[in-house]
């Protein structure tokens, strides 16, 4: 292992190697990125690896659309095929209201060159017959929306940071900032020490805990979400259906189901003792319930494996990305509470702009830790669960 | 340890060993069952009673030496082939040993095979004396072989001679991933047993590892040098083994 880089990254998920590559490619030479377990044990590796377009705020939307860029063109940018499906976000609308803030966001989505809809009932039971409509008064759908496999996406970056000579150090915690007049100048590892003056935290859910190497005190909390995925089936559902707590797309080309739901009242960690929380049952009812009733069809079909993950919940539901004043040379990707697997090639991007350059193509200034001081929350309407 | 390698410790077979006075009197069965799961063929199958019926379907067998007779209908009954049955009387210096093969090809009766241990290695010849096929053993086809008598209790498997060394090999049968697949990830520096699983699929499918797990630890033990037993295993992740929808949800509203 290096004991001394140009920047060090803590963390081995989609952020952490984006940056890392993105940081490479704009000619800084030593990266090292440190990661405790191996690449993509945290949540990139336990996501459920949509990609979408539909937001409700102008930030989200910009990103993700940049972001999404990536994913389109990643085969032809990098040559690594990540298994992007599009087939599009279906979002089954069950009230007046939501009817009418997606009414908006799609306006908003449309103004910023998103191509989503609002679906009449007769539509989605003419392109989705497999779907329940029961109760439904409407659907969004952006056909560029879709799936990735995380895993791909993961061994693609790491490959690409090799080939450009960032080293990835698996199996190595960090355990400490050192810092002399407020300004960085090394980090601590079980490993041995390197020394530094950047460090960029893409953590996750570890986010509050890395924080607190440099006596920042991050509101990113790790709550646990669970997942299923079900036997291969043939591939008949081109789109992710999605009720808002509740979600089931088919991979392709393997073909199984994936489904998740949201529990409003699983608890806010203040840190947790591992990125692996336990699987529950009521997971599983309560999700395949919701499954038989949206989607009759799967009924017969076998789960094989349910998981767990943490989101680095936010209070707002945000992102924190950017430099931290307090902390001279420390810089953030976290809190995306829950959307932020498909966002890390554009944040990676961001990132690396931010500290080669010093400014950003796109404005991120919203997004930056301080706003939870000043009190000026942004709360996101498009967030699922 | 039997659930990373799938190789019981000769403390567990020593529990299952029948006495050696029962093996001076013919032919029995030796269960070599270590696992707790819910699994009773072997006692529904047992027209003798030797094998005990069983309290919950969780135990471990429960077995009267006395009261077998070394039928061998366990033999194939059992789906983790994990009963055998041992004959000492079988000849001056030989034993025979009755074991359960699913592979193909199935050997000649008469040929002369190599005869493998508990972990699959070579340790000696047997020979072929009998093959059960009968319609009742539901495709588990049962070998009797025929080995030195001091092997009697080691010998558990044959191994036919492969014809060519660039045989298919199939090491994850849910996701169809071949050796050669497996090794080239190994050889791009992929060792980390749930690295190779992300990269792969393996471990993955219906089975959940179950059949892969241990050829695949073989494998990365093989190359890096490190024993079996310090490879970090993925996680054992529920339901187990696959569960329809219905089963826990019902059929929902049809409407």
């Amino acid at each position: 292992m290096k004991n001394k880089a140009d920047v060090v990254i803590i963390g081995a998920g989609v952020h952490g190697l984006a940056a890392a590559f993105n940081l490479a490619k704009k000619g800084v030479k030593d990266i090292v990125v440190c990661e405790h377990k191996y690449i993509g044990y945290g949540a990139t590796g336990r996501c459920a690896a949509g990609v979408r377009e539909q937001f409700g705020l102008p930030l989200t939307i910009q990103l993700a659309k940049n972001s999404m860029d990536v994913t389109v063109n990643f085969k032809e940018l990098y040559g690594y095929d990540i298994e992007y499906t599009p087939g599009g976000y279906l979002w089954l609308l069950y009230d007046e209201k939501d009817v009418d803030l997606w009414r908006n966001n799609i306006k908003l989505q449309n103004s910023l060159g998103v191509n989503s809809v609002l679906l009449d009932v007769d539509e989605i039971k003419e392109k989705y017959p497999y779907v329940n409509v029961k109760g439904v008064l409407a659907a969004t759908m952006n056909p560029r929306d879709g799936y990735v496999n995380p895993f791909k996406v993961l061994y693609a970056y790491k490959e690409m940071c090799e080939k450009v000579g960032v080293e990835i150090n698996s199996y190595t915690t960090v355990t400490g900032i050192r810092r002399e007049n407020g300004k960085i100048t090394g980090v601590e590892t079980d490993k041995g020490n390197i020394q530094t003056d950047t460090v960029i935290s893409c953590a996750g859910p570890y986010s509050r805990r890395v924080g607190k190497m440099v006596d920042l005190d991050l509101p990113v909390y790790p709550q646990r979400h669970e997942m299923l995925v079900t036997e291969p089936i043939k591939v008949f559902f081109p789109c992710m259906v999605i009720t808002g707590p509740w979600y089931a797309f088919q991979t392709k080309p393997h073909g199984s189901v994936l489904m998740g739901i949201t529990f409003p009242d699983e608890p806010l960690h203040d840190d947790v003792p591992s990125l692996q929380p336990a699987s529950s049952w009521r997971f599983l009812e309560e999700a395949l319930k919701v499954a038989v009733d949206i989607m009759p069809v799967l009924k017969d079909v076998s789960v094989v494996r349910q998981w767990g993950g943490y989101y680095d919940m936010t209070p707002d539901g945000q992102q924190i990305i950017g430099a931290v004043p307090e902390v001279p040379g420390f810089y953030l990707s976290c809190g995306w509470s829950g959307h932020g697997f498909q966002m890390g090639h554009i944040t990676g991007r961001l990132l690396s702009e931010l500290i080669v350059d010093g400014t950003t193509s796109i404005d991120i200034s919203k997004s930056d830790l301080g706003r939870f001081a000043r009190g000026e929350l942004i709360p996101e309407p498009g967030i699922i669960g | 340890m039997l659930i990373r390698t799938g190789i019981p410790t000769p403390e567990q077979i020593e529990k299952v060993m029948p006495s050696k006075e029962r093996l001076t009197q013919g032919p029995v069965a030796v269960i070599e069952c270590f696992q707790s799961i819910p699994c009773n063929p072997c006692a529904t199958s047992c027209p003798t009673g030797a094998i005990l019926p069983f309290d919950n379907i969780n135990d471990l067998p429960k077995f009267d030496e006395n009261k077998c007779t070394g039928c061998g209908i366990c033999v194939s009954s059992c789906p983790g082939l994990a009963i055998f049955i041992v004959d000492e009387t079988y000849s001056e210096s030989e034993a025979l040993v009755r074991i359960p093969y699913e592979y193909l090809p199935v050997p000649e009766a008469g040929s002369v095979v190599d005869a493998t241990d508990r972990a699959g290695q070579i340790v000696c010849k047997g020979k072929v004396v009998k093959i059960f096929t009968s319609k009742t053993q539901d495709k588990t086809t049962v070998l009797s072989i025929a080995v030195p008598k001091e092997y009697s209790m080691t010998v558990r498997g044959i191994k036919i001679p492969k014809k060519t060394e660039t045989d298919d090999i199939c090491i994850c049968r849910c996701e169809e991933i071949s050796l050669e697949e497996l090794r080239e990830v190994i050889k791009q520096g992929y060792t980390d047993f749930n690295e190779i699983k992300r990269k792969l699929r393996v471990g993955m499918g219906p089975c959940q590892g179950r059949t892969c797990r241990p050829l695949i630890l073989r494998e990365i033990a093989m190359v890096t040098g490190r024993p079996m037993e310090d490879i970090d295993l993925t996680t054992f992740r529920p339901p187990t083994k696959p569960i329809k929808i219905s089963v826990i949800a019902g059929d929902g509203n049809e409407e």
